[in-house]
């Protein structure tokens, strides 16, 4: 009988190659940084939001108001700390340039038949619903009363200055009880709609509700979202248009051409295969698929000019030129591309579109959360006007901008989800709520961005 | 720093290699120089200021160990520095790890003593064992006393063992600190079995640990029979997986490195009493404890009432070490009891084997559940859940049967020895009847091992949840 010889040569050589392999990723990743917005491409220039300046400060603002924020330097050992502690995910980081890793766990979620992917941050654990498409959840029941609260107050207000106030609920991928969720996963987003809309309905604010819009139509749910993304489809965001310019020619008075709610008046062309959606980034394509994009293109004339003041940015053109951004959809990159983007271009603090057809039309604010990006491009076809103002960037003084820019109408649009969102609801400075703590206090929320 | 982390993994392990191999090759005192400045490297990643503490410790016990020797060359006994040494190092232990507890107790009582907020600093449970173990070993004259402090740093602080053991016995490893000789079977061997605790680490114990966790999270009242069983269960996995997995990367990391640690785990789940499971499980604290204080207490041959002194005190500082809660104390006493039951009552002799085993395992699920409780109020509530007691619905449980089945059944399966008994039958085979196959046998378990690297990788770069258990005894 021969002798048993080792087995473990081959494994030593690969667990020697391996390693030097992730050393070489581990280099090369430190010395090309990742982008720190992968997803939403923004101009080179510091966001307000970064340093917390307002962006009264910018010469497109209101005026110049806050002081610069100071920097202040750490001590050497709480620096070093600093830098261990956060020395694991800089080097998770440098390592999946490629995306390989989170390929490969993906994968071997879907091998061991997980329908619940856990993330380090719990926010962002991934579901895989029964139909195979997949979402984050609001896992905790809230008391988000004071959301509404908060709504019917900003609606008070800006009754005093004669400018109504509408709420439009934009859906959420998870309907109230879901059959689709995993056996012991709950999802609350719908329930924070609900709560808001009696609050409001109880405040005589005007609302619609794009649920039951939804809900009418019949098809199945899943249709109007993208299968790795929390977002609706361009096709499910032209069916809301359609629902909010019946109310805004209905109650507001705004003169809406039939051709621009007429889904026959654009061409659609479809990009197969094309986007990888929040969801899907963090468990990867062998998980749960990728998406196909459409891009709407209106067949009628438009031309628009699209500002977003923070970042002097400026976009003139066509509908599908200035308010569709096609540079994101110019190739498949399915961890650093976002193709959502391709409506409106993302989120920004604050943008402005002057429809240049509509000269005359009506000006709207809208309070928006990242469901308008679809939306928005559509929107302005029926505005002289549009502006946008995402509350989780912009610090500034709503109410002040509300006076500059004078708008017709204020629209809040927010998902079913977003509605636990604390900042999205913050209208009003701190000082002004403190004051009046009595009549609305949103309590102390914190949810995944939307 | 972690060895379940990408940057030693992918960082800190190929740049000492490549030191210990390329830049210092055939340089004995400079390779065992560069494993000491590494090592200090790695326990000041997790906790910088703590290496003073470990490094007051080892300049410390290296003075005893000279003391010893130097009154042995006069003809004196070592009682005297044993005495200041054990006093020393259990005073540094009791300072880090135990006086807050005291002091929280003591104001249980009336004696209101204000409470410092002490950090505990990372294994120093285990290089304090270590440290005692060498003025233990140099008083016993097991071995010779050593005369540079770099090369007892270099034992106490060697970072493949430094922070969650096994406890590595001085007599050991004295020799190989300057007399080792690596190899390639040593070194090839050492990666695989790196590897394999790696997989058990973040593959499984990780896995495990979500369940447990949701188990304990739920308050007494809601945690239902199905899901604190289940939960009970994953943790005793998740314990074995975690520590044993630790041990593995542990051993595997100094065979590299031609350092020969002992096993510290030998499949515990299979045993068929408590005396057997302790002879299986974390053997290297439960052979320091025999070496150290049963036998030099007269162990087993002074009588039964001494033994059951022995034995009483032995268990009570095996709960004790493990940390300061009444948890852990009464956890060592549990054993206490049942090790007595079963040696002078004879408890569990002559049962069927199954029986025993069903036992033997479901005494030490119980344990754990004492062991992983906050407060004997969670455990006494949680062991209530296991009968009855809760009031959740009885489907909590389903969500994660359903969510970890694949996992459970991997656990269940490797923590018998299958793995080994197959790669015996293989290569008996093999080497029996087509021994020109035996390359492609290599290649294949070289391959199952590189896809537990990648996916144990994948896991954690991912991020996913990452506790080291042991850390903090």
């Amino acid at each position: 009988m021969s002798p048993v010889r080792p087995h473990t040569n081959v494994g030593a050589v690969l667990f020697l190659g391996l390693m030097l392999a992730g050393a070489l990723m581990l280099t090369a990743g430190s010395v090309d940084a990742p982008p720190a917005c992968a997803g939403v491409v923004l101009p080179e220039r510091p966001a307000s939001y970064v340093s917390r300046s307002p962006l009264s400060a910018s010469p497109a603002g209101p005026g110049h108001r806050g002081a610069p924020h100071q920097e202040e330097t750490e001590p050497v050992m709480e620096q070093l700390q600093t830098f261990i502690d956060q020395s694991e995910t800089t080097a998770n980081s440098a390592l999946d340039q490629g995306h390989f890793f989170i390929q490969l766990y993906g994968g071997l979620q879907d091998l061991l038949g997980r329908t619940y992917v856990e993330d380090a941050d719990p926010r962002y654990s991934v579901v895989k619903l029964s139909d195979g498409t997949l979402t984050f959840v609001n896992s905790e029941p809230m008391d988000v009363t004071g959301h509404g609260r908060s709504v019917a107050r900003l609606a008070d207000v800006l009754e005093d200055r004669d400018i109504p106030l509408l709420y439009v609920q934009a859906p959420q991928k998870l309907q109230a009880e879901d059959p689709r969720l995993p056996d012991g996963v709950e999802d609350y987003g719908d329930s924070y709609a609900d709560q808001l809309l009696a609050v409001l309905e109880e405040n005589g604010v005007a609302s619609l509700d794009l649920r039951e819009t939804f809900a009418a139509t019949g098809r199945p749910w899943s249709s109007f979202f993208f299968d790795t993304d929390h977002h609706w489809t361009p096709e499910a965001a032209f069916l809301a248009y359609q629902a909010i310019s019946q109310v805004l020619s209905e109650d507001y008075g705004f003169q809406i051409d039939p051709a621009w709610t007429d889904p026959g008046s654009y061409t659609r062309t479809t990009y197969s295969d094309y986007f990888l959606g929040s969801q899907g980034k963090r468990v990867g394509t062998l998980y749960g698929g990728v998406d196909d994009i459409e891009l709407w293109a209106p067949t009628f004339k438009t031309q628009f000019t699209y500002s977003i003041p923070i970042y002097d940015m400026e976009r003139t053109g066509p509908f599908e030129e200035s308010l569709l951004f096609p540079e994101r959809i110019e190739e498949v990159d399915y961890f650093n591309g976002n193709p959502y983007t391709l409506y409106a271009g993302g989120d920004y603090p604050m943008a402005r579109i002057y429809n240049e057809e509509n000269t005359g039309g009506k000006r709207i604010l809208l309070l928006r959360d990242s469901y308008a990006c679809a939306l928005t491009p559509f929107l302005a076809l029926d505005c002289g006007e549009l502006i946008t103002i995402d509350l989780r960037y912009f610090h500034d003084d709503l109410l002040t901008y509300v006076d500059w820019l004078d708008p017709d109408l204020v629209m809040v649009m927010y998902t079913a989800g977003s509605v636990g969102l604390e900042e999205l609801f913050s209208f009003f400075p701190q000082a002004d709520l403190a004051q009046s703590l009595t009549t609305a206090q949103p309590p102390a929320v914190q949810k995944p961005d939307m | 720093m972690l060895f379940s982390s990408s940057i030693f993994l992918f960082a800190f392990l190929p740049v000492v290699l490549l030191g210990y191999y390329v830049v210092f090759r055939g340089m004995r005192r400079a390779q065992n120089l560069w494993l000491l400045a590494a090592s200090l490297f790695f326990y000041a990643w997790g906790e910088p200021r703590f290496v003073l503490v470990m490094g007051v410790s080892i300049l410390a016990n290296y003075g005893f160990g000279l003391w010893i020797h130097l009154r042995r060359v006069k003809g004196k006994g070592p009682a005297l520095p044993v005495t200041v040494a054990v006093v020393c190092d259990l005073g540094l232990l009791f300072v880090f790890k135990y006086l807050t507890f005291t002091l929280e107790n003591l104001a249980l009582v009336g004696l209101n003593v204000p409470i410092p907020v002490i950090e505990l600093p990372i294994g120093i449970s285990f290089f304090t064992f270590q440290a005692m173990s060498y003025v233990f070993d140099v008083a016993m004259g097991e071995t010779e006393v050593q005369r540079d402090p770099l090369w007892l740093g270099l034992y106490i602080s060697l970072f493949p063992q430094l922070v969650a053991g096994p406890i590595v016995k001085y007599s050991t490893v004295a020799d190989e600190i300057l007399h080792r000789r690596e190899n390639w079977g040593d070194f090839s061997a050492g990666c695989c079995r790196f590897v394999v605790g790696l997989g058990k680490k973040v593959l499984l114990s990780n896995q495990l640990a979500a369940v447990a966790d949701a188990a304990w999270g739920m308050a007494g009242g809601e945690l239902s029979a199905p899901m604190a069983w289940l939960g009970s269960l994953c943790y005793t996995l998740q314990i074995y997986y975690d520590f044993s997995g630790y041990s593995d990367m542990a051993i595997g990391l100094g065979r590299m490195f031609g350092f020969h640690f002992l096993e510290n785990f030998n499949f515990p789940y299979i045993s068929r009493s408590i005396t057997e499971f302790w002879r299986r499980w974390h053997i290297s604290l439960s052979t320091w404890f025999r070496d150290y204080v049963y036998i030099p207490l007269g162990g087993s041959r002074a009588g039964t009432g001494k033994t059951v002194r022995n034995l009483f005190l032995v268990w009570l500082l095996t709960g004790i070490w493990h940390g300061a809660n009444w948890t852990f104390l009464c956890w060592g006493l549990f054993y206490f009891v049942l090790l007595v039951a079963e040696k002078f009552g004879h408890l569990g002799r002559g049962w069927p084997a199954p029986l025993q085993w069903a036992y033997a395992l479901l005494m030490v699920n119980f344990g754990w559940v004492l062991f992983r409780s906050d407060s004997l109020t969670q455990a006494g509530a949680f062991l209530g859940a296991m009968f009855g007691q809760g009031s959740g619905a009885p489907d909590q449980a389903i969500y994660y049967l359903e969510q970890y089945a694949a996992i459970l059944v991997l656990s269940v399966i490797f923590s018998f020895p299958v793995m080994g008994w197959v790669t015996r039958r293989v290569e008996g085979y093999l080497a029996r009847y087509a021994p020109h196959v035996f390359p492609m046998w290599d290649a294949v378990y070289g391959l199952g091992m590189a896809l537990v690297l990648l996916a144990a990788a994948a896991s954690l770069v991912k991020g996913t949840y990452n506790p080291f258990i042991y850390f903090n005894f």
